[in-house]
């Protein structure tokens, strides 16, 4: 269990691991297959202000593992990047 | 507990290789993800190709199918994510079943 709360802690959203690149047949620089989607559909309603590279950020932003990020504006930790 | 099936989604096809880990990573993408069910088979210890996985809301479980449905395939295999209809979502009482 507490490796579990160690991976979660980890993990979010804007960021896909390497392995789970590997897995889902992503190449090197390549977006995940539900951004484009996103154009249509628009932003996850649970995170309004995520920002996704080739859509309401800058492609250039978009390295090793992350192409997005949720900015953490209301969260209890600090709000840096913002 | 009444309302939990209505944010929940089915998840199938998915290649028993893939962990709960990477089901979350996956998921928790496109919304906050509150649970995942994932069952084994207790006899072979082995995934058993499908998953319930619970958001906050109606509204996210909308979204997460017509984003995520037929559009990510996981060790070459497309997951189909739908509405969870069932009552009796197999709830494991066993303990933990993750890795």
């Amino acid at each position: 269990e507490s490796e579990w709360r160690k991976v979660k802690r980890s993990i979010r959203p804007g960021k896909i691991s390497k392995n789970l690149r590997e897995i889902m047949g992503l190449k090197e620089g390549q977006l995940p297959p539900w951004c484009h989607k996103m154009q249509k559909l628009g932003i996850p309603p649970s995170y309004p202000n995520m920002k996704v590279a080739g859509l309401n950020w800058d492609i250039q932003f978009m390295k090793d593992d992350i192409y997005g990020k949720v900015p953490k504006s209301n969260d209890k930790k600090s709000k840096k990047n913002e | 507990m009444s309302t939990s099936i209505d944010t929940t989604v089915y998840v199938g096809n998915i290649d028993p290789r893939v962990t709960k880990g990477q089901l979350y990573e996956l998921f928790i993408q496109v919304a906050p993800v509150v649970k995942i069910n994932y069952p084994k088979d207790k006899i072979l210890q082995k995934y058993q190709g499908y998953a319930f996985i619970q958001f906050e809301t109606e509204q996210d479980v909308e979204y997460v199918i017509k984003l995520l449905h037929n559009t990510v395939s996981l060790y070459e295999r497309v997951l189909k994510i739908r509405k969870s209809t069932s009552n009796v979502q197999k709830v494991t009482t066993d303990g933990n079943n993750s890795n």
